[in-house]
């Protein structure tokens, strides 16, 4: 198809679908999760890239049960594509925990998770217009040293001594 | 063997397919984690076993942890909220829209992706000859061994090469852990006392999550300790140590571990970090000689040191991610 491969065109049905959902999901929760199959396409399409030799392509481990099959040097995998995509996962990674907790934030202002809603409140608030619930809660800043509810506030460990009933395990 | 890569695209296409008719959350999300982990699958099969156990220990596990959180909150909410909100604006906003599905918008993605589709592989080169084999390729599987050391190619390109990307990537990641530990503390500070696992009603889940969390934690140890010679390294190890500490968590359901050392302790070891960076690329080449720099002693010491403090560094952001979670996931009860 259009000189591709079987195998670069998987990638690609993954990004176009996910594209697809994106632009067409109204549920805020699933625009995340079809940002992270759009991630996962792009790493499979550069890791297929650096695998000339489909399966039997080698990993770039010169270790000796690999160094001892023939032409392996030629059969290995590009290990650029992949020492990158390993950043990339990690910075999806990184990517996706700050969006869902801005989403958090966004659902607890406007009280939806629903684009439909979320978008025309958003535009009222940037103009000023939007007057927020009234059990709502200001996001609090980060809480300076020995100032403001302590974060340090957690409960205390019973520790091994105790019995198992005491710490609350299976009877 | 060459069909098992084409039943895992069918496999994987099959929950992409029930992902997109799916209107029900939760098992949206679970079928992300058979998706992701079935590429993990992928990966491994086209010779990345490091993409495959990050892809296994991100996507499959901590993105899918972080999305059932995100739903728990906003259930347990509008059930919190939606009696107080009688009779206010507020409850408007908090009922679905009756129509969830729109012809217009289905027909506008349709044809907006379908174009874009095809000026991507209209104007795309050729990819039959399948010669992707590029000079980088073979300089750095010829001479890792000799200019960085180690037998991982990829481990050499992440801790030797490469360095500065593995130290951007952790600042990237220590940006991220400090934009979560700011943006969840919402509302209440303290995170309330109580039992609220599930998993202790459930005797299965609770014995084997107690017998197989030393495991992950001897496993992520054995990960970032051998990075340099087999499949593995700092970033994977870091997530299975942290995964150590959730499952500690949903064993004794206890929040006790705090947070804002956890956090400086980051910051300390990513600082560590870049003082290592600097000292191995600037200075020690300028102090030392060319064959203490390129023995295998000097070597090794350099790639496991740099290998752990990327796995405690790794470790604790994710670690600290989690409780935050936790924390915002126990706001209700």
């Amino acid at each position: 198809m259009f000189g591709l491969g079987f195998l670069e065109v998987f990638p690609l049905v993954l990004i176009f679908v996910s594209l697809f959902g994106i632009i067409t999901t109204n549920n805020a929760i699933k625009t995340i999760i079809y940002m992270t199959i759009l991630n996962a396409g792009v790493i499979t399409f550069w890791i297929i890239l650096g695998s000339e030799y489909g399966t039997t392509t080698l990993p770039p481990i010169m270790v000796d049960d690999i160094i001892s099959q023939t032409n392996y040097l030629e059969r290995m995998a590009d290990p650029l594509p992949s020492a990158l995509m390993i950043t990339a996962i990690v910075i999806g990674f990184a990517v996706t925990a700050v969006l869902i907790i801005i989403l958090i934030s966004i659902f607890r202002r406007y009280r939806s998770t629903d684009w439909r809603v979320i978008v025309p409140l958003a535009k009222k608030d940037y103009k000023g217009e939007f007057k927020p619930f009234e059990e709502d809660i200001p996001a609090t800043p980060y809480p300076a040293k020995g100032k403001g509810p302590i974060i340090s506030e957690y409960i205390k460990y019973p520790g091994p001594g105790l019995k198992r009933e005491e710490k609350g395990g299976v009877k | 063997m060459s069909n098992t890569i084409y039943i895992l695209f069918g496999l994987c296409l099959a929950a992409l397919l029930l992902m997109v008719f799916e209107r029900r959350v939760y098992r949206l999300i679970i079928y992300t984690g058979i998706f992701s982990l079935i590429m993990a699958g992928i990966y491994l099969f086209l010779g990345s076993p490091d993409v495959a156990m990050a892809e296994a220990a991100i996507g499959a596990f901590s993105v899918i942890f972080f999305i059932v959180v995100a739903e728990k909150y906003y259930r347990k909410y509008k059930k919190n909220r939606q009696l107080a909100a009688e009779g206010k604006e507020e409850k408007k906003h908090m009922e679905k829209p009756a129509k969830s599905f729109s012809w217009g918008n289905a027909i506008f993605g349709l044809l907006f992706v379908g174009g874009i589709a095809f000026l991507f592989l209209h104007f795309s080169p050729s990819m039959e000859a399948r010669e992707y084999t590029t000079y980088l390729r073979d300089q750095f599987l010829v001479n890792a061994g000799h200019d960085v050391g180690g037998q991982n190619v990829i481990g050499a390109i992440l801790m030797g090469y490469r360095i500065y990307d593995t130290l951007f990537e952790a600042l990237l990641l220590v940006m991220a852990v400090t934009a979560v530990t700011q943006l969840s503390f919402f509302g209440d500070y303290a995170v309330k006392q109580g039992t609220q696992s599930v998993v202790k009603k459930d005797k299965v889940a609770f014995y084997s999550i107690r017998i197989i969390s030393p495991l992950i934690l001897i496993f992520g140890i054995y990960l970032i300790m051998n990075g340099h010679i087999s499949a593995g390294g700092g970033f994977q190890g870091g997530v299975a140590v942290a995964a150590f500490f959730v499952c500690r968590y949903l064993i004794h359901n206890i929040y006790d571990l705090p947070v804002k050392k956890i956090l400086s302790m980051e910051e300390i070891v990513f600082f560590a970090l870049a003082v290592f960076t600097v000292l191995t690329v600037f200075i020690a080449p300028a102090v030392l000689q060319y064959e203490t720099l390129r023995s295998e002693t000097f070597q090794t010491i350099q790639l496991v040191s740099a290998n752990a403090l990327v796995g405690i560094k790794v470790a604790c952001g994710f670690f600290v991610i989690f409780y935050r979670y936790i924390a915002v996931e126990r706001t209700f009860e």
